[in-house]
């Protein structure tokens, strides 16, 4: 479970990141790009916490 | 610019958990506060990597990137400037700082109290803790930007050295409350959240620059040549009240912006732990991460404001993080602040407070982060904040450079290194003399000169230690003399 919370958290700092590529090539508006952001950074909060403090 | 690291005076607040977990495992940091820290109880690279990459991502460098464009500094003077001077910093932890740390394995202020005695490390100590509020200051006024955005606040003009609104000093007074009072009654959750947001925020400066290369119509190494040529760094005239930045003011402010730690041997805390003084290239990885990438990030926000309008030259964090990121942006700039804001103020009582111990910690940190509130309110500090840094480093680089000299070159030249100790004295007069005649001729290099405060670090370092070693060699010579 920690292992495939982990896996989420950076999968989604992964999309933020691919997003802002996505949309400086013009693949995505950005309206959606800022959405993106937005929902991949709550889910990194969401998730990194459970596993980050089972790493302590 | 680096804001907070684990002292042995303090649990460290805003370390990775891998530092954290490390530390549990063999008993609190603290315990190596006067005493060596054993070879069993050092920590491997990663470690170091991990603590410079997450601490030098912290919410100054977005009023530093915009001042740069402010500044009026060119495209090539910045991006090779911040190359080679953030190179500089590496190689000054990894030859100056990490090799003291790891033969002597003490803390800074340890040391300095073998060097110069109890009292001495107190007025070191009260020069940090006021230091420490002004660094803080400037983080909450990052974060008010961003929660002056959703409430439409009027944010501060780039002249304006007193506030321009009722609604931002009421918004610097609250946060600075909430953030006082986390840091006063202990920080622990908020630490963790630190944690936990170092990684998200080295992500998110990566993409609102790629964003911003994208909203200035880059995508090719060509096109962003032309663009940063053209559009960002024009290499034009400063804005008014500000001086013109070339190449070398560009390599010694990311040369020393973080002076304090490697050259003024702040970091003698961190690398103590250190198993090689090689160690100190970890550095890179927080260098060129906070002081690259960030920079060059910020600026290129500012850079589309001021193509958006010539003539909104204010550097506001907020609406800037806003522009480029929406909500997610706000988020950036307030966490960045708060994160970093917090820590410093929590480090800043406990300078205070160990003037007497008998202090309220409590009482006493929020006198510190009462300080730091007041200053925020002034917006004049963001405006000139790379002359503040700038300022922060020469303060207390002496005591490096007096470090430095007891080290390499008191056994040579026939003294006695750690003479305070040796000598059983709480007060050592050379040290502090080496420490504040150097600030004086700093001042007189300053205001005779004309030697502008980013490049006073270099010849001071020279004069303090060579006062030190001069009043050393009396004062050793014949201990009752006056030196």
């Amino acid at each position: 479970m920690k292992y495939a919370l982990k896996l989420f958290s950076f999968a989604m700092l992964a999309v933020l990141l691919v997003a802002a590529f996505a949309y400086a090539g013009g693949r995505i508006t950005e309206t959606l790009n800022k959405q993106i952001m937005l929902i991949t950074s709550i889910a990194w909060f969401i998730t990194a916490p459970f596993w980050m403090r089972a790493s302590d | 610019m680096s804001t907070s690291r684990p002292t042995p005076e303090d649990p460290p607040p805003v370390e990775p958990a891998s530092v954290r977990s490390a530390s549990s495992s063999r008993g609190p940091a603290e315990e190596y506060e006067r005493q060596p820290v054993p070879e069993r109880a050092t920590k491997p690279l990663r470690t170091f990597i991990g603590i410079f990459s997450s601490e030098h991502v912290a919410a100054t460098e977005l009023l530093i990137g915009p001042l740069f464009v402010v500044h009026g500094v060119g495209a090539f003077d910045l991006l090779v400037g911040l190359l080679l001077g953030n190179a500089l910093a590496v190689l000054s932890w990894t030859f100056i700082t990490a090799p003291i740390a790891v033969k002597k394995r003490l803390t800074l202020y340890f040391q300095l109290e073998k060097i110069g005695g109890a009292r001495l490390v107190d007025i070191y100590n009260i020069a940090n803790g006021v230091l420490w509020c002004f660094i803080a200051a400037a983080m909450i006024s990052v974060s008010a930007t961003a929660v002056g955005v959703p409430l439409n606040i009027k944010m501060p003009e780039l002249t304006d050295y007193l506030p321009n609104s009722v609604g931002m000093v009421v918004v610097v007074f609250a946060l600075g409350a909430v953030i006082s009072v986390i840091a006063a009654r202990g920080y622990d959750s908020l630490a963790r959240f630190a944690v936990v947001s170092a990684p998200w925020m080295a992500v998110m400066f990566v993409v609102v620059g790629i964003v911003a290369l994208a909203k200035l119509g880059v995508s090719t190494p060509a096109q962003f040549w032309d663009v940063a040529n053209h559009v960002v760094w024009k290499g034009g005239n400063p804005q008014p009240g500000f001086p013109k930045f070339t190449f070398w003011h560009v390599l010694f402010f990311s040369w020393f912006g973080n002076i304090a730690w490697h050259i003024g041997m702040g970091d003698l805390s961190l690398f103590r732990y250190a198993r090689k003084s090689s160690y100190g290239l970890a550095s890179a990885t927080g260098m060129y991460l906070g002081h690259y990438v960030a920079w060059i990030a910020a600026g290129l926000l500012y850079a589309i404001q001021l193509v958006n309008d010539p003539n909104d030259t204010k550097v506001a964090a907020g609406p800037l993080g806003y522009n480029i990121g929406g909500v997610a942006g706000i988020a950036l700039v307030l966490i960045a602040g708060w994160t970093t804001a917090n820590p410093i103020i929590y480090r800043a009582g406990l300078a205070f407070q160990g003037l007497n111990p008998k202090w309220s910690r409590f009482r006493v940190t929020l006198v510190a982060g009462a300080l730091a509130s007041i200053i925020a309110v002034f917006p004049g500090l963001s405006a000139k904040f790379l002359s503040v840094a700038a300022l922060y480093g020469l303060i207390l680089m002496p005591m490096g450079a007096v470090i430095f000299a007891d080290h390499y070159w008191m056994k040579p030249l026939g003294m006695r290194e750690f003479y305070a100790e040796k000598a059983g004295i709480r007060f050592y007069l050379p040290p502090a003399i080496a420490w504040f005649a150097t600030l004086l001729a700093s001042l007189v290099l300053n205001q005779k000169f004309g030697v502008q405060i980013f490049f006073l670090a270099l010849p001071a370092w020279f004069i303090a230690a060579a006062i030190y070693l001069v009043l050393s060699k009396m004062h050793q010579r014949n201990p009752g003399g006056c030196a």
